[in-house]
């Protein structure tokens, strides 16, 4: 099959053997790869209602079509699972190498099932599989465990691990790979109910193109659409963070405090433009990248010297930064690294803790829950040591490993009412009071507090995109189609694996002359759209399946009901009622019932009946 | 992928005449022949049938119609960045010709093509952390 590794690879950890099947025409015509090809191999593996760190889960890992690929920003594969946290379909992204290996190792998927009873590698070399004991890699963080495999295996190995929240089963633990990480929805976490420390692959194959003759044409065109591109060195230069300060000051959706400011005084201390000169000491690429946005960061001195971390991105700028109220890039740059270290998610670790600061200041946890711990907005550095007990469940973190959900359940008192949370997972950076698009977006989010869903959160900050213009980021009129057509192109990037950082540059006729050249498929823009559009139908199934229902399609009460108290979007919120309206549209828009579920036309019209829970397919 | 495409071997990096290592966070190496300006020319040296050699430009190519598949030429390699067709027979960077596609497609300039000086080689050393 042109364009594709060819097979799907089962390995059980359980009994240490492996499977391999062909791929099939069937799912690339249907799902294209990465992100859709991982969702349908998870309603297909997953029993319903599975335990998401019991045996019967299963952690797949699908390469994007394009990784390895002649695309301007080629390097996104996909880690999907139930998610621990949300009990949804859970997937996260990551530009480590271990896509581009795994397609020419000649696998388009490689599913973990099962669970060892000791500490192991999976180890693909080409095909040549194997199950590996690893306990002395157990307890170790993220880079010891891959250089120690490095050291073993050879740097042409991939390394895919967790570090010890992982290991503990952190509901928000990460998998990393390359100093990327693969952060949402706590697939780490699933690794680490199956014992699996690391996948490891080597591919040393060649990826079969339709059209080889095309490919010169195609780096030349990147080359040149690239040098066009204004903004790809400034992107280099200082990375991901660089509107913080637009998000905060111009439009005032900048979560601070735990979301009960929407500016932050300590945004131009945190942008990239006050701490890049200093601290950036290199750029940082993933793999088969042209348009590198990572940084190597290095704090020369202070109380954090040493420290060393590819990032901050612009979501940890806010959740290690605006949201714990901390202004020091060099601590920022310090609980970054802690976090990639232990293997867990940056966004969700900063709510967690911002969530804790709240509840201390408001007297419902006191200095002796929190093991004497100074823990409040005025003490940021508190997060150093908040972040080690969290990865090692010690004390209070047993509490908030669990996510900011389960915590407040937990603690009670109230404190429900300041968990920021959609299904269970931690928002990222955009206050969605002022973001109405995203607001949507956000609570239908198949995985959760999330903005890369939709993505709405460009039409709504620039006010234009792609098809959209003039878009008023307050009025949530005619949202639903709006959302539904974004999230069909940004499911589409997903199944590509083309990074959402270079959407700019693919929006989207751009994406199909790649698609031919490596497939030999001469694809419409309707067409992506289609593969969007089922992906999205696909993770609701899930979702239904595990019996999520439109109650779930919800937003924390601090976006319902408490007004924004400050700042350019100062008294915005979404109502409850407001948001019901905007579901209601969405759903219509979808061609899904009241109640959020795919009706068996929509699922007929995209080809995917026959994947629907029994109940539904009987109508 | 540059020097896949330029070398008509499709998407296959395993072929590439350049590897890439990191070592550290922040240290990733590039590793291409140097033509001889960081070697003795040991694969010269070590090919028994005379089927590599340095041209007038510089560059060090192999002729493949004569290469024997015998496996000594990357083991020689101090850079190892010599390697063997499934038929057996070596490859390595021929320098396109004079316009290397790796040079030409890394937008950062991280790779450049230019005679090699003294210098260069002590500054990898340096970051290496190896010699003087």
């Amino acid at each position: 099959m042109r364009g594709y590794g060819g097979s799907i690879l089962t390995v059980d950890v359980s009994t240490s053997e492996h499977r391999a099947e062909p791929t099939g025409e069937e799912r690339a015509r249907l799902w294209l790869g990465g992100a859709g090809l991982g969702a349908a191999l998870l309603l297909e593996r997953v029993p319903a209602r599975a335990d998401p760190l019991g045996r019967g889960n299963v952690v797949v890992l699908t390469p994007g079509l394009a990784n390895g690929a002649p695309f301007i920003a080629p390097g996104k594969c996909t880690f999907t699972a139930k998610s621990p946290l949300t009990g949804t379909i859970g997937d996260a992204n990551m530009g480590g190498r271990i896509g581009a290996m795994a397609r020419h190792a000649g696998f388009d998927a490689i599913v973990v099932e099962g669970s060892a009873l000791s500490p192991v590698a999976v180890v693909v070399d080409d095909d040549d599989v194997s199950v590996r004991q690893v306990s002395e890699l157990w307890g170790k963080g993220t880079r010891a465990t891959a250089e120690a495999l490095h050291a073993e295996l050879g740097w042409g190995f991939a390394v895919a691990c967790i570090g010890i929240a992982g290991e503990r089963m952190v509901r928000y633990a990460t998998i990393d790979c390359d100093d990327r990480q693969a952060g949402r929805s706590g697939i780490g976490a699933v690794m680490g109910s199956k014992r699996v420390k690391a996948i490891c692959v080597r591919g040393t194959g060649r990826v079969e193109v339709a059209d080889p003759g095309a490919l010169p044409g195609l780096m030349r065109d990147n080359d040149r659409r690239l040098r066009e591109y204004k903004s790809w060195d400034n992107d280099r230069r200082y990375g991901t963070g660089t509107f913080v300060d637009m998000v905060s000051k111009e439009k005032g959706t900048l979560p601070t405090r735990n979301w009960q400011l929407s500016t932050f005084d300590g945004a131009d201390a945190v942008s990239p433009y006050a701490w890049a000169a200093r601290l950036s000491t290199k750029s940082k690429a993933c793999w088969g990248c042209m348009k590198p946005c990572g940084r190597v960061l290095r704090v020369p001195d202070g109380p954090y010297a040493g420290t060393q971390v590819d990032g901050v991105e612009y979501e940890t700028i806010y959740s290690l930064g605006s949201e714990i109220c901390n202004s020091d890039p060099e601590l920022l740059a310090r609980l970054n690294e802690l976090c990639d270290v232990y293997g867990m998610d940056t966004i969700s670790a900063g709510v967690c803790i911002g969530w804790t600061m709240e509840a201390t200041e408001r007297g419902l946890l006191s200095r002796f829950d929190l093991g004497g711990l100074d823990v409040g907005f005025h003490n940021p550095s508190c997060a150093i040591e908040l972040l080690r007990r969290i990865a090692h469940r010690e004390g209070f973190g047993d509490i908030l490993a669990e996510g900011v959900r389960r915590a407040a359940e937990e603690v009670g008192l109230g404190s429900e009412a300041f968990a920021v949370h959609v299904k269970g997972q931690e928002p990222p950076a955009y206050d969605v009071r002022g973001l109405k698009t995203l607001a949507l977006g956000f609570a239908v989010s198949s995985r959760g507090g999330d903005h890369l869903k939709s993505g709405a959160y460009v039409v709504d900050l620039l006010g234009k995109f792609w098809r959209f213009e003039g878009v008023d980021r307050l009025s949530s009129e005619g949202r639903g189609a709006m959302c539904r057509d974004l999230e069909d192109l940004f499911a589409a990037y997903d199944c590509l694996g083309v990074c959402k950082f270079a959407r700019r540059l693919y929006v989207s006729e751009g994406l199909l002359e790649p698609i031919r050249v490596l497939t030999g498929r001469e694809m419409t823009e309707a067409d992506v759209l289609r593969v969007g559009e089922r992906v999205t139908n696909l993770r609701r199934l899930f979702n239904v399946r595990e019996g999520l229902t439109r109650e779930d399609d919800a937003l924390p009460p601090r976006v319902t009901d408490e007004p924004i108290a400050d700042g350019p979007s100062k008294g915005n919120r979404v109502s409850k009622e407001e948001l019901a309206r905007m579901l209601d549209d969405y759903y219509a828009a979808r061609g899904w019932d009241r109640e959020g579920v795919p009706t068996r036309e929509t699922l007929e019209r995209l080809g995917i009946d026959h994947l629907a829970p029994l109940e539904l397919q009987m109508g | 992928m540059a020097c896949n495409v330029a070398h008509g071997d499709g998407l296959h990096p395993a072929r590439s005449r350049l590897r890439l290592e990191k070592r550290r966070l922040d240290l990733d190496l590039v590793i291409v022949c140097t033509h001889g300006a960081g070697c003795a020319l040991e694969c010269v040296a070590a090919c028994q049938v005379g089927a590599i050699s340095r041209g007038a430009e510089g560059a060090v190519t192999i002729d493949r119609a004569r290469c024997n598949a015998c496996g000594s030429c990357n083991p020689a390699c101090p850079y190892h960045v010599i390697w063997y067709d499934d038929d057996g027979r070596a490859g390595k960077c021929d320098l396109c010709g004079g316009d290397p596609a790796c040079a030409r497609y890394c937008i950062l300039q991280a790779i450049e093509h230019r005679e090699a000086a003294r210098e260069d080689f002590a500054q990898v050393r340096r970051e290496l952390g190896v010699g003087r």
